[in-house]
Formats: structure tokens, C-alpha cells, sequence
């Protein structure tokens, strides 16, 4: 397998659903032509035919007769296998049955229109999840002690964060192995003034770093180690998305001012630096979330949402306010109470998802919590918790639990990545691996 | 055993025949121990037999046995910590995870290990779809979600998998 990056329109997502079979007939053709004569495309297939070939050699090293002997012996200790039995009144029975259950669909629609408001339990510390599984790492012995950490990959295996010089006038961008402490240096960014807002994010392949005025802005390869210069783009970075199928190559939002003072949205692809324009006209306020793109135009209030694997827009119901898109999650934030909807809040599917349907997230409002205080910021989503902040201090809300956990006071940054909470003091970085957290 | 029960369970080990190294080979691939999927693929069997008065009219027996075998392995793994658990990332701990330059992991070894870091979703969609051809539409049959949410697991996970394994492969050289 190769791990070159040669450029391609086509992005690997949409090649991945081609040989899924998954794309429409059109597209199909389309990509069929385009695959003869495209060299990246071709090796991305060999490399989906190499996956498949050594998924499928490899088996299990136990016998079919060791698990019949297992199945036997169990089989011939239990009874016959449940017969249906054909009840006669069944006529009757489905009718009752239509009828309980339109009664209850209706209480539930009742219940939906005026939710009722009960308390989510909140606990002192990260104690009440008991044992779970987490590594602290002193940072200072790592990367020194004026790192500040911004970022860890999905996988919690890298850690990205800067380095402010002593004298305040550069910032050095690194990535730490975690496992290894080895430190890969990416950049240095000399101060055009004394303490710039730095950013940084991690995704699969791809570390995109910057200042808060786009002056300098870089994108690292993690893979290739190639260093790409973005701020010739005379463009505005809102957003960036490194992870999931589109941040395999590596998406980047901007907004271009132009002359007539329009803004116009575009997506900066990280692996070939094209550009595309979304639309134009449009708020200062885009964000990324996961596959979707959500912006609003400057001539109305009307939040719109784009695919950015598909290209398709729509329009966001106007009951969801696209706080934040989690994994099966939409949030709206409204006071003092904090809602998320969920497809079918009845599904146990959904609450491990992914947000794909508007219209589905639009049908039904699943309250979650309700002590969150006025002020309260919902920082990331995973499946399993939410990050919030309120005042310098961080909360998250475990999905699982349904209830606020307050984290450890002091911490200068925390993030969700996956199935990781990173938490960050001074000196310190303590990663929690959520799929460790007990369920009840 | 009667007669026709003795029919009846001559009829279920040929099915067993027919499907067992299918789901044992899903549910090792689904985590990562000959010993768990095993046992995982008994109990899939018995429940099999169980519900076998309805399973034998199905038109898709395998389906049904991947589904069970699915929330058997989701419902393990949840109780497990994951593969790549930050235990062994713990300054204290061997660096068990991650690839030894100097011992030479067998293929077998390796692709187990790069499942075992998908996400366990992810991990049964690429399995089903790139081992045993299930489409789209089964997939989401066979875990409860939809077709385009299969879609995005299957391209995630695909990623994923080619992301671990070119990491696995820079680790080695």
C-alpha cells in the first residue's frame, strides 16, 4: 500500500462508494470512464482490492468441531426450539393492538410538544465514573513545560499543541507520539505582535496550524511530512475538518472578502489546495461539523447545511438551531436549557449514529439535560459525551449516564477526539478513553 | 429425542455446517480472540436453535445470524476496554500496541490488530461488506441502521483501515 498523494477531483469518499456499488447509475459511468485513465484512482483501487484480499485470508484458528461440540452439548440440554402457536382470536388481538398503540403514539406526540422538565443529576468529579481507563503524562518531560496542548488525533495517539518562545515573539508547532514521546517539529511562526491566538488541529493525515489572523496558516502531512503554505490564500479560515472520510484528504472553510464586500464561502482542499466556492453572500459564521457544512445567508436568518460528499444543499429545519453537530446528535441551546434532538429518540441505533437525515433529527426533541447554567458552551460532541464549558471550567455530559460530570478544576484546555477526552492542565495532560466509562 | 426432533436437529447442524465458519470468522475478525469467538459463535448457534422453528422459513438465515452475532460482539466489546487502550500508552506500561521494528508481526497479527483500533461499527461494516459481500442494504439490516449510515461507516472505516495500516507499515520500516 502507498502512501503517496497525488492529486485527483475525485475525492476517496466518493471513489470508496463507487466500489461499494453505492453511487447512482450516472455517477457510476462517470467514475467508471474516469477510473481507466486516472493513475490515483487506480492505485486507490488496487488499494481497496489489497484491503479486501488481506481481510479475507487471514481466519480463525478454531475448528468447526470445536464450536459444534459446544453448541451440541448446550442444544441437547435445553428444550425444543419456541413453536409459534396460531392463536384464534389473533383478528381481535391486532386490533387491540392498532388501538393501544395509537393511543400511545399519540401521548408520545403530546408528551414531545411539552417536554417535561426533570433535573439532569450532576456529580462533583470524574470519580462517579469509577474505574476507567486513563493515562496522565507529564508534559513538562515531554515536550517542556511551556507546550500548551491543542489537539489529539481520533485514534489518541498524537498530541498537537505549541510552544511560545521565551522571549514571546515565536511559537513553535510540534506533534507528540504519545506512546514513544517522540516529538515531530512542524513549523515556527514569528509573532507579527506579542501573544497571538494560535490554533491547531489534528486529524488522520493532515495538522493544520495557524494564527488568528491568517497570516500564517500551514498544513502538515502527517504522512507524507509535506508543510503547505496557506496563507497566500488572502482568504479567511473559519473552519477545518481533518477527520472521517472527508478529512482523509483534508477540508478547510474560508471566507474571501471581495471588493464589493461580499463574503464568499469556499472549501480549501488541503491535499491539492483547489478551492471551491459554496456560495455567496453569506454570514461570517460558517462551521464544520463532521460531513456537513452549515452557513447562513447575510440576507436572512435561515441556516442552511451542505454535504460536502454528496454537494447537495438544504435548508436546516428552522426547530434546529445547528449549534452542533455530534455523532447522532443535532443540538439546540436555548436559555438555560440545553435540547439535542435525535432521529427517533425511541432507537437505540441513533444515539450511536450518524447525523444524515435533517428531516428525520426534526420529527422528534429528546430532552437531555437541564441544569446547565445561562452562559454554558457546548465545546464538542461524541457519542458517548459532551464537552461543555462555562466560566473557565469544564462539564461533560455522559449520554450513557445522563448525568454532568464536572471535570478537575485548573484545566487550561480539554477536547473530545472520538472516543478520547483530552483534559489539559499546566503541566499535565490526562486522556480518558470514553469507551472505558462505565454504562450506568 | 423423538423422531422429529431428531429430524429437525439434523436440519440444524446442516445449516450450523453451512453458516459456522462464516460467523465464527465475522466474530474473530470482530475482536480479536480465537478463544472469545468461539464462545461468541456457541452462543450465536444456540440461539440459533432456539429460534429455529422461525430462522429455518427465513430466506436469509445468514443475515439473521450476523445480526445476532453483531449484538453479541458490540455488546462484548462494550464491556472490554479497547485494543488500543491508553494502558499500554501509560509511561509505566510495555508498549504493547504499537508495531516492534525489531519483531517482524505476522500479517495476521497485524490486521487484527489495525480492526481492532475501527471503531466496533465501522469494524463489523467492513468486515461484512469486504469478507462476506453483504451490500449496503444488508448492512444496515443486519446492524439496525440505515443505508446511508452504513455508507458512511463503510467509507470511514475503509479510511480508517488504510490510514492504520500505512502507520502500521511507516512503524515497520
Amino acid at each position: 500500500m502507498s502512501d503517496r498523494r497525488d492529486v485527483c477531483s475525485v475525492p476517496a469518499a466518493h471513489l470508496s462508494d463507487w466500489y461499494d456499488g453505492v453511487l447512482p447509475s450516472h455517477e457510476s459511468q462517470r467514475i467508471n470512464q474516469h477510473v481507466t485513465s486516472c493513475p490515483v484512482c487506480r492505485r486507490r483501487i488496487d488499494e481497496y482490492d489489497e484491503i479486501q484480499r488481506m481481510l479475507r485470508a487471514h481466519h480463525t484458528r478454531v475448528s468447526q468441531e470445536r464450536v459444534w461440540r459446544g453448541v451440541r452439548e448446550r442444544v441437547l440440554q435445553q428444550s425444543p426450539p419456541q413453536t409459534r402457536h396460531t392463536i384464534p382470536w389473533q383478528p381481535a388481538a391486532a386490533l387491540l393492538a392498532i388501538v393501544v398503540l395509537v393511543v400511545a403514539l399519540a401521548q408520545v406526540l403530546r408528551s414531545h410538544k411539552t417536554p417535561s422538565i426533570i433535573p439532569t443529576p450532576a456529580v462533583s468529579d470524574t470519580q462517579a465514573w469509577g474505574n476507567y481507563h486513563h493515562a496522565t503524562y507529564d508534559l513538562s518531560s515531554i515536550a517542556g513545560s511551556r507546550f500548551t496542548p491543542t489537539a489529539l488525533t481520533s485514534d489518541g495517539l498524537l498530541l498537537g499543541g505549541y510552544t511560545i518562545a521565551p522571549d514571546g515573539r515565536s511559537a513553535t508547532f510540534d506533534i507528540v507520539t504519545l506512546a514513544t514521546k517522540q516529538i515531530q517539529h512542524i513549523a515556527t511562526n514569528d509573532f507579527t505582535r506579542p501573544g497571538e491566538t494560535l490554533s491547531m488541529r489534528l486529524g488522520i493525515n493532515f495538522a493544520l496550524i495557524g494564527n488568528e489572523d491568517n497570516t500564517f496558516l500551514k498544513s502538515y502531512n502527517l504522512t507524507t511530512g509535506t508543510l503547505t503554505d496557506h496563507s497566500q490564500d488572502h482568504a479567511v479560515v473559519l473552519d477545518a475538518a481533518l477527520d472521517g472520510s472527508i478529512g482523509t484528504e483534508g477540508i478547510a472553510l474560508e471566507l474571501v472578502v471581495t471588493p464589493g464586500n461580499h463574503n464568499v464561502l469556499q472549501i480549501l482542499h488541503l491535499i491539492d489546495g483547489t478551492h471551491k466556492t459554496i456560495a455567496t453572500d453569506v454570514k461570517a459564521t460558517a462551521r464544520l461539523f463532521s460531513e456537513y457544512l452549515v452557513y447562513q445567508q447575510s440576507n436572512g436568518q435561515v441556516a442552511m447545511i451542505y454535504h460536502l460528499v454528496t454537494e447537495q444543499s438544504r435548508v436546516v429545519p428552522a426547530q434546529v438551531t445547528p449549534v452542533l453537530f455530534g455523532p447522532g446528535a443535532t443540538f439546540r441551546v436555548a436559555d438555560t436549557t440545553a435540547f439535542f434532538t435525535l432521529p427517533a429518540a425511541t432507537s437505540h441505533t441513533v444515539e450511536f449514529g450518524e447525523v444524515d437525515d435533517l428531516d428525520a433529527t426534526s420529527a422528534s426533541k429528546h430532552l437531555i439535560a437541564t441544569t446547565l447554567a445561562p452562559g454554558m458552551q457546548v465545546v464538542a460532541a461524541s457519542e458517548r459525551l459532551v464537552l461543555l464549558s462555562h466560566q473557565g471550567q469544564y462539564f461533560a455530559w455522559d449520554r450513557a449516564q445522563q448525568r454532568i460530570v464536572t471535570l478537575p478544576e485548573g484545566l487550561s484546555a480539554a477536547g473530545l477526539s472520538n472516543n478520547w477526552l483530552w483534559l489539559a492542565g499546566s503541566n499535565h495532560l490526562t486522556v480518558i478513553n470514553t469507551d472505558s466509562l462505565p454504562q450506568k | 429425542m423423538p423422531a422429529t426432533l431428531a429430524g429437525q436437529f439434523d436440519d440444524f447442524e446442516a445449516l450450523f455446517r453451512r453458516y459456522e465458519r462464516a460467523v465464527t470468522g465475522y466474530l474473530w475478525r470482530m475482536v480479536g480472540d480465537d478463544d472469545i469467538a468461539c464462545d461468541l459463535a456457541q452462543e450465536t448457534f444456540v440461539r440459533a436453535w432456539q429460534h429455529y422453528d422461525e430462522l429455518r422459513t427465513y430466506e436469509f438465515q445468514q443475515a439473521w445470524l450476523f445480526r445476532v452475532a453483531t449484538n453479541l460482539a458490540l455488546n462484548h466489546l462494550r464491556g472490554r476496554v479497547a485494543f488500543t487502550s491508553i494502558a499500554d500508552l501509560r509511561d509505566d506500561a510495555p508498549q504493547l500496541h504499537l508495531p516492534d521494528s525489531t519483531n517482524d508481526l505476522a500479517e495476521r497479527e497485524v490486521i487484527i490488530q489495525i480492526l481492532q483500533q475501527l471503531p466496533p461499527r465501522q469494524r463489523a461494516v467492513l468486515v461484512l461488506r469486504s469478507v462476506y459481500g453483504l451490500s449496503c442494504d444488508e448492512l444496515g439490516r443486519v446492524l439496525g441502521i440505515s443505508f446511508e449510515a452504513a455508507k458512511i461507516a463503510l467509507r470511514r472505516a475503509r479510511a480508517k483501515f488504510r490510514a492504520g495500516y500505512l502507520r502500521e507499515e511507516g512503524c515497520r520500516e
